[in-house]
């Protein structure tokens, strides 16, 4: 009870001398688009949730055997995070904006779908005598990439503004997303390339790590 | 101030550098320990391979230049295995694609006509289905060269002026079981298919086919044009088992591409060997049978009963007939025994026999199979060339057996009538209508219980390390005793790992440290024999580099066969049984392709 009537009292005093110690922020990341809720609870602590979502394709060209090969990548999914954000430079008052700019965030994020899909095949036209193969003949390998659901993150992060209305904040970091695991089936001409799958799944278990990169902008209220 | 600026650059660096770090992956690192391959045979789903040899190639060294054409109901569906309409001929052989990129439906098969043709061969023709799960089919084309046929076949050719003022001539076939003189009436004139008479010269033919030989018996179908079984007499069709004893065809040509026959009827002299028995019952012919003429009749697809006569002994014992002969091209003859009745003739079963094969590994070969008279094994009843026999693998005949016999199956150790080598599977003796294509025949056939043969596993690929391109072959492999001009032997079946029931021992991989996945296309063999050396054919369809074109590049090469290069090894599936594994592709596959595909 104590602990309790101690909270509530430290919680009325930081927001009675602190005044704007909570804050609205909008996140792009490379790990998607989202909303940011934080409450600064000390001069070197703060927590907060966020929410993103990430609906990211990007296609690659290289060239092999003569032609040239199109890798579709995309990933689609929804992710909740619960973090907590440490300033090591900060004050013990709250209004020393300037030296509070460098921060150290840790947390854990909730994915609802944490597979990464990417399918390959001839970006060229491929010709048989007579005969030019269409899509399904050709076919495609197509890699579906499994990764955790709950992956904790850290990061490291820097506010490029820092006033008493607006925070403005570049962050890198990585999650962890355990060891990867890759399915991959192949059709067409392409199906005998299902065989890379255990060279495949060698290569992605050794990717345990995802990096980001995210820019926060938002107002303290 | 300048603590925080510099803190910023800092920051600016270590992001920079997280990022870089995390998200760059060379591509050459991550395709390490890959290979990659196209795999044009799923595209080319069903595949037919034609080898075309001299039937006589044990005494004759010509090889025929032949020219393939198709023809029939599906012809448009075939390919070259080059993707274009034109049969390339290549070293012997054909490879024909069939409705590529279209798979067939089951219950849809395509049927067509492979028609060759070479200078100084007579025409073959070759009726093929080809249904949905025919992977890789295999045929041999054994042409008949004019100039030195093979045993049971005899050829004449003899040039005439029929300047329609001529006197009767008299044209001798060659001196055989079969013997045949053509009359030709005097004054004779040449007249096509639509009554236009002509004069001028003509290169008169007769050709004398004799089934008692087995090699003319498993090949007259396709030297007789739309051959059949099918008989009539008076426009209605027969009922009885036609085994003719003998065939013969008269061909006139005056070069004018035209079909030409005799204006007036002529005169066939037949003089038949005591020697020649009865097809079906095996009796030997006699005086007083009767010998049944049929004329092949291209408008209605059967025999017409065109005569009736009775057959007379000489001095000699030789059996004599004389036919009047009007028209031309073939004439085959039936005997029977039943004057007057000729209706009371062994007739055939409603069914056809279906048979399925037991093997005890994983081999799986082409053969030449015979259903024969169990008491008479030289009574062949039905024959049938290239056909593949693997644990569970299934052959309907397509003709049907003469009721009332008991019969037996006989596997041959190779795949053809001219080069069948020993018996490897017998059955015992079954009534002939017993089994059809439902309730089918067990055949067992185990070759290296007859041969010592061992079985011979190897595995197979071809790897372009500096681009990682990988190969895997599949389809049927040849092989030949070293220097010999013989046809090549099918070696077995080569088919890859994963997509078939079988899976190569975990484990047993390359020896050779090619650095890539564990999988390859598997053969086994029980052909070979230890310490001989054999010429291996093999074949890659691929892209070709420098142009993008598709190609295929056939590859021999002489190996020795010893078995102390292969590890013993056995497995569980169909059975238990023991093998040996050669574990270096190369041993049989081409070192040389990536180089001539540019990869």
């Amino acid at each position: 009870m104590k602990k309790v009537i101690f909270l509530v009292a430290l919680l009325i005093t930081t927001t009675v001398n602190a005044q704007l110690n909570n804050s609205f922020l909008l996140s792009g990341a490379s790990n998607g688009f989202g909303l940011s809720l934080q409450r600064q609870v000390g001069a070197k602590l703060a927590f907060g949730v966020s929410g993103n979502s990430l609906n990211a394709s990007t296609k690659l060209f290289h060239y092999f055997a003569g032609k040239i090969i199109k890798t579709k990548a995309s990933t689609n999914s929804l992710q909740a995070e619960a973090f907590v954000k440490w300033f090591p430079l900060g004050q013990n008052y709250f209004g020393d904006y300037e030296r509070n700019r460098l921060f150290v965030r840790a947390g854990a994020a909730l994915r609802q779908d944490p597979n990464y899909n990417g399918s390959t095949s001839f970006w060229d036209k491929f010709e048989f005598g007579d005969f030019v193969l269409t899509q399904d003949q050709i076919g495609t390998v197509d890699m579906l990439i499994t990764t955790n659901k709950i992956q904790p993150f850290a990061g490291l992060g820097y506010s490029i503004i820092n006033s008493y209305r607006f925070n403005i904040s570049a962050e890198a970091g990585s999650f962890y997303h355990g060891t990867p695991s890759m399915k991959v089936s192949a059709s067409g001409i392409l199906q005998s390339n299902a065989m890379n799958e255990t060279q495949l799944n060698e290569i992605v278990s050794t990717v345990k790590f995802l990096p980001y990169l995210r820019i926060e902008a938002g107002i303290k209220f | 101030m300048r603590s925080i600026q510099r803190m910023k650059i800092t920051f600016t660096i270590l992001l920079g550098a997280l990022v870089f770090m995390g998200c760059k992956k060379n591509l050459a690192d991550m395709t390490e320990g890959m290979m990659f391959s196209l795999d044009m045979n799923s595209f080319l789903q069903n595949q037919v391979q034609v080898q075309i040899v001299n039937a006589n190639y044990q005494n004759s060294t010509t090889i025929p230049s032949a020219k393939i054409s198709i023809t029939g109901k599906d012809a448009e569906k075939v390919y070259d295995i080059n993707g274009a309409k034109t049969i390339v001929v290549e070293d012997q052989f054909a490879n024909l694609a069939v409705s590529p990129g279209n798979p067939l439906q089951e219950g849809n098969p395509a049927r067509f006509t492979i028609k060759a043709e070479a200078p100084g061969f007579l025409n073959y023709e070759k009726e093929i289905m080809v249904t949905n799960v025919d992977s890789f089919l295999n045929y041999t084309i054994e042409m008949i060269e004019i100039a030195n046929p093979p045993m049971g076949v005899n050829i004449l050719t003899q040039e005439a002026n029929l300047s329609g003022t001529q006197p009767a001539l008299k044209i001798n076939s060659k001196n055989n079981s079969i013997q045949t003189t053509l009359s030709i009436p005097e004054n004779t004139k040449m007249l096509d298919d639509v009554g236009n008479r002509f004069t001028g010269n003509a290169s008169i033919r007769i050709e004398q086919f004799d089934p008692s030989f087995e090699t003319v018996k498993s090949n007259i179908q396709n030297l007789i044009p739309n051959y059949t079984t099918n008989t009539f007499n008076n426009g209605i069709v027969e009922n009885f088992s036609f085994a003719p004893i003998g065939y013969v065809r008269v061909k006139i040509d005056n070069n004018s591409g035209r079909k030409i026959q005799f204006d007036q009827p002529s005169q066939l002299d037949l003089s038949l060997s005591p020697q020649i028995a009865d097809p079906i019952s095996g009796e030997p012919l006699k005086a007083g049978d009767l010998l049944m003429v049929y004329q092949k009749d291209p408008t209605n697809l059967g025999w017409n009963f065109i005569q009736q006569t009775k057959l007379t002994a000489d001095a000699l014992g030789n059996l004599k007939a004389n036919i009047r002969f009007i028209g031309a091209d073939e004439l085959a003859f039936s005997r029977s025994r039943e004057e007057g009745d000729k209706d009371n003739r062994p007739r055939n079963c409603q069914n056809t026999l279906g048979i399925k094969f037991k093997r005890n590994s994983n081999v799986n070969t082409l053969h030449y199979i015979t259903v024969v008279n169990a008491r008479n094994p030289r009574l062949v009843y039905l024959n049938a060339a290239n056909v593949v026999v693997a644990n569970n693998a299934t052959y309907n005949f397509s003709g049907a057996l003469p009721q009332n016999v008991d019969v037996k199956v006989l596997v041959y150790q190779y795949e053809s009538a001219s080069d069948k080598g020993i018996v490897v599977g017998e059955t015992d003796a079954f009534s002939s209508c017993a089994y059809n294509s439902v309730n089918r025949l067990n055949v067992n056939v185990n070759p290296p219980s007859i041969t010592n043969n061992p079985i011979a596993r190897f595995q197979l690929f071809t790897v372009c390390l500096e681009s990682k391109l990988a190969y895997f072959h599949e389809g049927r492999i040849q092989f030949r005793p070293a220097g010999s001009r013989a046809p090549y032997r099918d070696m077995g079946l080569a088919q890859k790992t994963g997509n078939n029931q079988f899976e190569v021992t975990p484990g047993r991989i390359r020896s050779d440290e090619v650095p890539g996945s564990n999988n390859f296309s598997y053969l086994e063999t029980d052909r070979m024999v230890n310490n001989t050396t054999y010429q291996f054919k093999t074949e890659i369809i691929g892209k070709r580099k420098k142009d993008g074109k598709t190609v295929r590049k056939t590859y021999t090469r002489n190996r020795i066969f010893k078995l102390t290069e292969f590890s013993p090894a056995s497995q569980t599936t169909p059975i238990n049984y023991n093998y040996f594994i050669m574990n270096r592709s190369y041993w049989i596959a081409p070192e040389d392709a990536c180089e001539d595909f540019g990869y």
